[in-house]
């Protein structure tokens, strides 16, 4: 793994997200609509519940940025970048790729239902590492799942399938974060900051382990 | 001869679990007392108080001793008692009027003895009112102290109260978790020697090994929602335990729909080792690390005792290891029943494609 490998890989990603504007702008759009939507059914939110539909929308959202991560390459691409790079690298700026992409969403979420819903959130330092570490979880368990479900058809549904059970020791422990951080329970963050951090750092493992046999196919 | 002792561990699982199933349900109970008529006793009256207890001999014997004990000190013995059937009782008390603690308000347990059934309690069986605060009258609490209890051993598995006789759940739905989690310790195995060397036997082996990991994991939730129904009320409370093992099962279950949705091949067999691995990493913290940051009511969690102490005492561990070790091999057996189909399967279709 070379550091210049995984830096051309990461401007490429942002390359190609560049020239297909389209996507983002399109995700960008489902978030503010989703959060609208949200406003308008609801209107007024405690911020317990405002808390699980954030993350809802940041889990749906994630959901539709992580199934590119590789099934937007096409062609022989893939043969490509296996002759030419190491899966760990390909596979670490996938992952940041698809994390920046996630936060990028995310804070925008924050924002608008900040905006329509009021904003619940006492600890911002809290919250916003919850944000960093559970979207990195987020980034890495789709970006993985996302390669496994490649190999299939019809891997959209799919990934649905095999993503929200993995997914969930990382969406429990990042709710009880932000539900301290918006003083709706009143715990010591540091307990669940320690598992949160295990949790993502177990999946980073096990996917940097698994990964380059998967990659072998 | 040969043959028996090339199939040692199926005879020992049939052995074993046809032990477990005749010990498991014949054993009885130990004696135990059920409830009470009344909670709240007055002090400074005469309570009578109808007494129903479980599996006694009450007309077999004569000398029943019966006690309202507050501490290990004080106790009040019954004045007179009525055995109404083998299983019912009156007896009549005499309260003192204060109590032997500084307390206007005490819990007591309830104390039974005979020589037949030995010694029989129900904790926090009643809470003593009492007009003034004690201590007074403290000799009368000393008087007929808790002495001489018909302690003796006898082949039966402990009375506890709310548990009752789904304490036999223990043989079934604990050796089904250990089951699951060695099966599928198991197919992590064959998964990396899969990815490692592509032999499409370790494929059958993982797929057969996850089918009857995953049938081990449905049956003890189902058996732990049967017994949730008797102890906890209701089949599923959304206990932390039973919302995760759930999802537990629902990782393992994509791992079905993913093979299903695959052309049948090394590169499938290869990915789904992989997912495999990848489950049975995801489904560690989701057994063992997040359901201790929330409240359970779930045996050994959240200050309920668990293994040990009275819930699985020596009586019952002569039929528990048996039973975790004879289900254990039950399930390796039928693993590999689904190992020698599916691989006979593939074989076929080679030859015939070929």
């Amino acid at each position: 793994m070379t550091l210049s490998a995984f830096f051309s890989i990461l401007q490429h990603e942002f390359k190609m997200e560049f020239r297909h504007r389209f996507s983002s702008a399109a995700l960008m759009v489902y978030v503010a609509a989703v959060v609208f939507i949200i406003y308008l059914s609801f209107s007024s939110t405690e911020a317990a519940m405002w808390n699980s539909l954030f993350w809802i929308v940041v889990l749906f959202s994630g959901l539709q940025s992580g199934t590119l991560a590789f099934t937007r390459e096409f062609g022989d691409s893939h043969l490509f970048y296996y002759q030419y790079v190491h899966p760990i690298s390909l596979f670490f700026a996938k992952i940041i790729s698809v994390w920046i992409k996630l936060l990028v969403l995310a804070f925008l979420a924050w924002f608008v239902m900040g905006l329509v819903l009021g904003d619940p959130v006492v600890r911002s330092g809290l919250f916003v590492l919850a944000l960093l570490l559970g979207t990195l979880g987020f980034a890495a368990i789709f970006s993985f799942l996302s390669a496994i479900a490649m190999n299939s058809r019809n891997n959209g549904l799919l990934l649905a399938v095999l993503g929200f059970p993995v997914l969930l020791p990382v969406l429990l422990s990042v709710l009880r974060i932000s539900s301290i951080s918006m003083a709706v329970i009143n715990l010591d963050a540091s307990d669940s900051i320690l598992t949160l951090i295990s949790v993502v750092m177990l999946v980073l493992g096990m996917g940097l382990f698994l990964f380059p046999y998967l990659w072998k196919n | 001869m040969n043959w028996l002792l090339k199939n040692w561990y199926k005879w020992l699982s049939i052995l074993l679990l046809l032990y477990v199933i005749a010990f498991g349900m014949l054993v009885p109970l130990r004696p135990g007392i059920m409830k009470t008529d009344t909670f709240r006793l007055d002090l400074g009256t005469e309570a009578e108080i109808h007494i129903q207890f479980y599996n006694t001999h009450l007309r077999k014997s004569d000398d029943h001793r019966i006690w309202i004990r507050v501490d290990n000190d004080h106790a009040i013995k019954a004045k007179s008692f009525a055995v109404l059937n083998d299983v019912e009782l009156k007896a009549v008390f005499e309260l003192p009027s204060e109590l032997p603690i500084d307390e206007r308000v005490a819990m007591a347990s309830l104390l039974a003895d005979n020589s037949v059934d030995g010694p029989m309690v129900l904790p926090a069986a009643f809470s003593l009112v009492g007009e003034n605060a004690g201590p007074g009258e403290i000799s009368l609490w000393l008087e007929n102290p808790v002495s001489d209890l018909n302690m003796r051993w006898t082949y039966a598995y402990p009375w506890r109260n709310i548990l009752e006789e789904t304490i036999r759940n223990t043989y079934y739905h604990v050796p089904m978790w250990f089951g699951m989690m060695l099966l599928f310790l198991i197919s992590a195995i064959y998964s990396i020697r899969l990815i490692r060397s592509d032999n499409q036997d370790y494929d059958s082996r993982v797929f057969s090994l996850n089918l009857v990991g995953t049938l081990y994991g449905l049956l003890g939730i189902l058996t732990g929602a049967i017994w949730a129904r008797y102890t906890w009320g209701a089949y599923w409370s959304g206990d932390i335990k039973q919302d995760m093992a759930a999802i537990t099962l629902l990782i393992f279950l994509a791992y079905f729909l993913l093979r299903s949705a695959m052309d049948p091949g090394p590169k499938r067999s290869r990915v789904t080792a992989i997912y495999t691995l990848f489950a049975f990493a995801a489904s560690i913290p989701l057994l063992y690390i997040i359901p201790r940051m929330q409240p359970s009511l779930h045996p050994g969690s959240g200050g309920n005792p668990g293994f040990g102490g009275d819930d699985l005492d020596n009586t019952m561990k002569t039929v528990f290891y048996p039973a975790v070790i004879g289900w254990t091999l039950f399930g390796y057996w039928l693993s590999n029943i689904v190992f020698r189909l599916n691989r006979l399967g593939r074989k076929t279709e080679e030859k015939i494609f070929t």
